[in-house]
């Protein structure tokens, strides 16, 4: 009995490593977790990437298609340190990369890092692409319904609802009473450490800011990110990105909808297009 | 360390190596102890002490009961000494919290007690050995050539700290495990059995609970309140199959582990949500805990010996402490008392008929009806797991009720839940017609291709890796 499992669990996983050469843009993350592993390792796997793209929640619902000059290494759930931590890893480091700074302290998930990075199974997955979480047989089945019913797998919810937004953004002001936000030192050093040592070997950071719901634009979490950012990363060494004055409309006051995420990744795009990155003066 | 970690697999396999070496075959017990110590000491080293003092004082006091004169005063030392352990930390937090000033004196010393790993596991075996041997029942042991105190030291203390059982059971009986304790053969070993269940433990922690965890998130506050009322109770059934998946998947590796070095553990799971009643289920469900509450608690508060309500008190008196054995916060006893008063309510109306809900001679719809209403109460009733703050679980039902027009019914992204249910669904289903003909015909016999496929989801499929639900138990 347990020769004939075995032998059956060798048909199918030979079956699916054949699946899987074939069709390698196959399979699509199902939830949250899965979408950053897959990104992280998009990124990390390619042989090469010229610009990244680091930063939290607000900047992963950015339509890659569009950009695909940019590997988004921004992650749900998780944080700019993460980003980082995760391109510092790579060989061949990115020429340029784009920091979301709105929630640039925030701290970061290490169980992301540690199991995109350490102990042997990332390597194991670098030599047998069939074992990545993009081609999870339940990844490959998702995205074959998704093309059989031609829909947008990054699509979301078309509808916004005000009650939700509204509740969100109350909620969201009173916690900003609440809680004081500041920024620590600690935090501070960890995320300049990290972006010197790449600097140090060459990567350049460009700065660029996502738009949020213009009532909580002035939130202390969001000033004092700011006030922190100009003070460690002065506009006249680093690269800021022009804000996009756009009334944009979110979800719940930070991120936006699937189709303000079209329109702003459209504007990003043309940005990066007309933008000389060699130039470092503040814009 | 985790049983679905890289490490755990190589303690397995350095330990059966070593175990199973001929000159060691008479210090068998001695490797298990130390691969057992590894194993506890590895999440945390200064817990151990605490896990080894209360083997030694399970062995003194199980000693003296068996052995030696004023039984019943070593019988009491045992139950009060294990009693105060588990109240002391695991329901110090609570106790100081609900009752104690924290910022200072006893009530501060208590929030600053740490919650030593399977402390409710290996004090509920200790009270076991301690009763056990105080009602006789290893009294065949004691009639035969006395044990010497460290024999007997040795097997309890493997009882106690036996690695795969420690953190999350089954709460074995101890004298069926002092029986089992004996040199082992490598040729003894049931691979078939030992195959068999750890494939089906890992399958069902690694692919099944590790992946819904990732959809039941949502479930968190504030994020449900987003939540249109079809996918609050897609998550609901999610986190209900997610919560069998993840402790019966324990228990089956934990059994097949066991089973490697020879020892059988009890049974602790056996298909709960095919059970048509309250009382059915509970004799499903953790079958080792709901055995341990019978006999030690509510045998002993009376059971059904004196009249009607007392056997309804003293059932939702077991349940609450049940409840209340979960974890150290009230939302556990509110779950225990739900719990609770739906087993008395159900004993109330239904007595002791098979199904909760009969409708005449409608037999059969009257069985899926009851399993139905069995499995969705009890599913709601997990919804104090996953919200332990009891008004969160209030504002959760209410969204279900509230939430049906304002934003999307059925978010289509948590429809995998689906997916990941049906092999759990598939998995009861088995069990149900596995007696007949066509099922053993065409479906069991080729039973290695369900094996190959788990074997082949668990290497491709696998949720990340996270700790067992029951471990905060």
């Amino acid at each position: 009995m347990i020769k004939k499992s075995l032998l059956c669990f060798s048909v199918l996983f030979c079956l699916h490593f054949l699946i899987v050469q074939l069709n390698p843009t196959l399979g699509m993350a199902t939830h949250q977790w899965q979408e950053n592993l897959i990104k992280a390792q998009s990124f990390l796997y390619a042989d090469h990437a010229d610009s990244a793209m680091v930063g939290t929640s607000l900047s992963a619902r950015i339509i890659r298609d569009s950009i695909p000059s940019v590997k988004s290494v921004s992650f749900g759930g998780c944080a700019v340190e993460d980003g980082l931590r995760i391109i510092s890893s790579k060989r061949h480091l990115p020429q340029y990369v784009f920091v979301e700074s709105n929630l640039l302290f925030m701290e970061g998930n290490k169980e992301l890092v540690n199991k995109l990075t350490e102990g042997i199974i990332p390597t194991i997955k670098y030599w047998i692409p069939s074992l990545r979480e993009q081609y999870e047989p339940i990844c490959l089945l998702a995205s074959l319904a998704l093309k059989a019913g031609n829909v947008n797998p990054q699509a979301g919810a078309a509808a916004i609802d005000l009650n939700i937004l509204n509740q969100s953004i109350k909620q969201q002001q009173v916690d900003d009473r609440k809680y004081q936000y500041e920024v620590s030192e600690e935090r501070l050093r960890t995320i300049k450490e990290l972006m010197d040592s790449l600097e140090g070997k060459g990567v350049k950071f460009v700065f660029f800011e996502m738009p949020v719901n213009e009532r909580i634009y002035q939130l202390r979490k969001f000033e004092q990110t700011r006030k922190a950012l100009y003070q460690v990363f002065p506009n006249n060494k680093y690269r800021y990105l022009p804000s996009d004055t756009t009334h944009y409309l979110t979800t719940d006051g930070e991120h936006l909808s699937f189709k303000e995420q079209q329109v702003f990744s459209h504007y990003f795009k043309n940005l990066l297009t007309h933008t000389d990155l060699n130039n470092k003066q503040h814009e | 360390m985790l049983f679905n970690s890289w490490l755990f697999v190589g303690l397995v396999i350095a330990t059966a190596i070593i175990y199973y070496l001929p000159f060691l075959k008479q210090r068998q017990v001695y490797v298990l102890l130390i691969s057992s110590c590894l194993f506890y000491a590895y999440d945390s080293l200064g817990l151990l002490l605490l896990l080894i003092a209360s083997g030694l004082l399970n062995a003194m006091a199980s000693y003296g009961t068996m052995h030696l004169k004023h039984a019943r005063t070593y019988a009491t030392m045992g139950v009060v000494v294990n009693l105060c352990l588990l109240g002391l930390f695991k329901y110090g937090g609570l106790i100081s919290t609900s009752f104690l000033d924290t910022s200072s004196g006893i009530g501060h010393f208590l929030c600053t007690l740490p919650l030593p790993l399977g402390i409710s596991f290996y004090t509920f075996s200790g009270i076991s050995l301690v009763v056990d041997a105080y009602r006789g029942r290893f009294d065949d042991q004691a009639m035969s050539p006395r044990p010497s105190f460290l024999q007997h030291t040795k097997k309890t203390l493997l009882y106690i700290c036996f690695f795969p059982k420690l953190l999350a059971g089954p709460i074995a009986k101890s004298k069926e495990f002092f029986e089992e304790i004996a040199p082992k053969s490598f040729r003894q070993i049931n691979w078939t059995f030992v195959f068999k269940s750890l494939v089906v433990g890992y399958f069902l922690k690694m692919v099944i609970a590790d992946n819904l965890k990732d959809f039941t998130f949502w479930m968190a506050y504030p994020y449900f309140e987003l939540r249109g009322t079809g996918t609050l109770i897609l998550m609901v059934f999610g986190y209900s199959v997610q919560m069998f998946a993840d402790f019966a998947g324990y228990s089956l590796i934990a059994i097949g582990v066991a089973a490697i070095f020879g020892y059988r553990l009890p049974t602790n799971f056996n298909f709960p949500y095919i059970a048509s009643s309250f009382r059915e289920f509970w004799k499903r469900w953790h079958i080792t805990l709901s055995q341990f509450l019978m006999e030690y608690l509510y045998i002993s508060l009376g059971g059904n010996r004196k009249g009607k309500m007392h056997t309804y008190l003293n059932l939702l008196l077991t349940m609450m402490l049940g409840g209340l054995w979960h974890g150290a916060a009230w939302s556990y006893l509110v779950w225990g008392t739900y719990h609770g008063l739906c087993l008395v309510i159900e004993r109330m109306i239904c007595g002791r008929r098979e199904n909760c809900i009969s409708i005449g001679k409608w037999t059969r719809i009257s069985h899926w009806l009851s399993i139905t209403f069995v499995f969705v109460l009890v599913s709601f009733g997990w919804l104090l797991f996953m919200l332990p703050d009891f008004s969160e679980a209030v504002l959760y039902v209410k969204c279900i009720f509230t939430n049906y027009g304002s934003v999307i019914f059925i978010d289509p992204k948590l429809l995998p839940i689906v997916i990941y249910a049906a092999p759990v669904a598939l998995y009861h289903a088995l069990y149900c017609y596995k007696d007949r003909d066509r099922v053993r015909k065409y479906v069991l016999r080729y039973d290695y291709i369900f094996y190959g496929i788990m074997l082949f989801l668990i290497l491709t499929n696998s949720g990340s890796a996270s700790s067992f639900v029951y471990f905060q138990f």
